[in-house]
């Protein structure tokens, strides 16, 4: 386990220096991971299709459109045992949180085409985002949007600039474990 | 409805978005310098020598200081006009002392400081704040102890006081202030002038923290006097 971990975090790292249009690449490095999990799994382990699933933590969704904070965050979570899913706006999150079983969503203000106020009411709508602990991690902090986040059942808000990602990962653990 | 009233609310309206959004602006590369920063020191990309780690707490005491800046900035109308809203939460008092030793270790260890916290033993110190707020208000206090303060000491202390309520001093042994600054220091936009040379800032530090602080039923002050140091201290309510 300790050695899959291993390689996952070398396989993350290296993937974090491709750019978005080497996807052949990435396809490669995925199916990489994927192989390395089946040899390291045992028969009555289900397998995970998917490349990103390689932390037994819980699993969050980043919603989160500055890829370089993205990068960092996703970084610092994974190395912290999390299983880390991420969108790069509000509708990318919406159908990510839908689509698959996410434990926490952490997730940003102001983004393009779906801001996370608006994916948030979307997702709240959604039998399968009714309960689903929502965190926001953001630099907006205008006092409209925490009311909304609020009414949204919003509990935690997070100013990304007053945290560093580790603090971040302390108050998610916090929270969890509440 | 062009009248002179809704221009002039108008205005004020844009400016306050104006600065949100500015300020919002600065925010997010002032996190990334702080994250990327913080996982090198905690060894996340590997060995980092004791000389570098130097440099790079050094990097992340200045950050500290232009997000502070911002958060001032961003504050101050709006604790002004009541539209702050703040997530309270029930925390010990010393915890936030120990976190504003941590922050400014390095800058106070720079200048050659004696750095220290005093805290009673077994003391109550629960309070009910806004946890982020109050960091603010002793980042800020810690803050100016430590600019003003070139030889000698820079001390936190927690003291209970009688009837439920906790005390926080930060005493310093820096160029101290006169009787008639002290009057005004609490002042928008008022920045010391008997620390020659050293007036920088913006002059909303203190000010917030009066704000801040009396939001939360407390109240704030200084002791002092020219040659023999400051002591800024506020008292806050215990949590029921």
């Amino acid at each position: 386990m300790l050695n899959l971990m291993w390689v996952g975090e070398v396989i993350s790292g290296l993937s974090f220096r491709l750019q978005n249009n080497d996807r052949r690449l990435r396809v490669i490095m995925d199916k990489f991971v994927t192989d390395n999990q089946k040899q390291t799994q045992t028969l009555d382990q289900p397998i995970q299709a998917q490349g990103e699933k390689k932390n037994t933590g819980p699993t969050v969704l980043f919603v989160e459109d500055d890829s370089l904070l993205l990068k960092m965050y996703k970084t610092k979570f994974e190395s912290e045992g999390f299983n880390v899913i991420s969108a790069l706006d509000g509708e990318e999150g919406l159908n990510a949180a839908i689509g698959q079983k996410v434990d926490l969503i952490i997730l940003d203000i102001m983004m393009p085409r779906l801001s996370g106020l608006d994916m948030l009411g979307k997702y709240r709508q959604d039998a399968k985002g009714k309960n689903v602990p929502v965190i926001i991690l953001t630099n907006l902090t205008r006092e409209e949007e925490m009311k909304r986040a609020k009414e949204l059942g919003v509990r935690e808000f997070i100013v990304k600039a007053d945290y560093t990602p580790s603090e971040v990962v302390r108050k998610i653990k916090d929270y969890l474990g509440k | 409805m062009d009248n002179g009233f809704d221009t002039q609310a108008s205005d004020d309206q844009q400016k306050e978005e104006f600065i949100s959004l500015v300020a919002h602006e600065f925010r997010a590369p002032l996190t990334a310098i702080k994250g990327y920063l913080s996982m090198i020191l905690e060894g996340d990309a590997g060995k980092v020598s004791d000389k570098a780690r130097g440099f790079i707490a050094d990097a992340l005491t200045v950050n500290e200081r232009l997000v502070r800046l911002v958060n001032n900035m961003l504050n101050v109308s709006r604790i002004e006009k009541g539209k702050l809203l703040f997530q309270l939460e029930k925390i010990n008092l010393s915890r936030i002392a120990r976190g504003a030793i941590d922050n400014f270790r390095a800058e106070a260890d720079r200048k050659g400081l004696n750095f220290a916290l005093e805290i009673p033993a077994r003391v109550k110190d629960l309070i009910e704040v806004d946890v982020d707020k109050i960091n603010e208000v002793v980042a800020n206090l810690v803050s100016n102890a430590v600019k003003y303060t070139d030889k000698g000491f820079v001390k936190i202390k927690v003291l209970t006081l009688d009837e439920g309520w906790i005390r926080l001093e930060v005493i310093d042994s820096g160029p101290g202030i006169s009787k008639e600054e002290q009057k005004l220091l609490f002042r928008k936009f008022y920045r010391v002038e008997s620390t020659a040379g050293k007036t920088v800032g913006t002059g909303l530090g203190l000010y917030i923290c009066k704000l801040l602080i009396e939001k939360f039923n407390g109240k704030i002050g200084v002791e002092s006097d020219v040659g023999r140091g400051s002591n800024f201290w506020f008292e806050l309510p215990l949590a029921k």
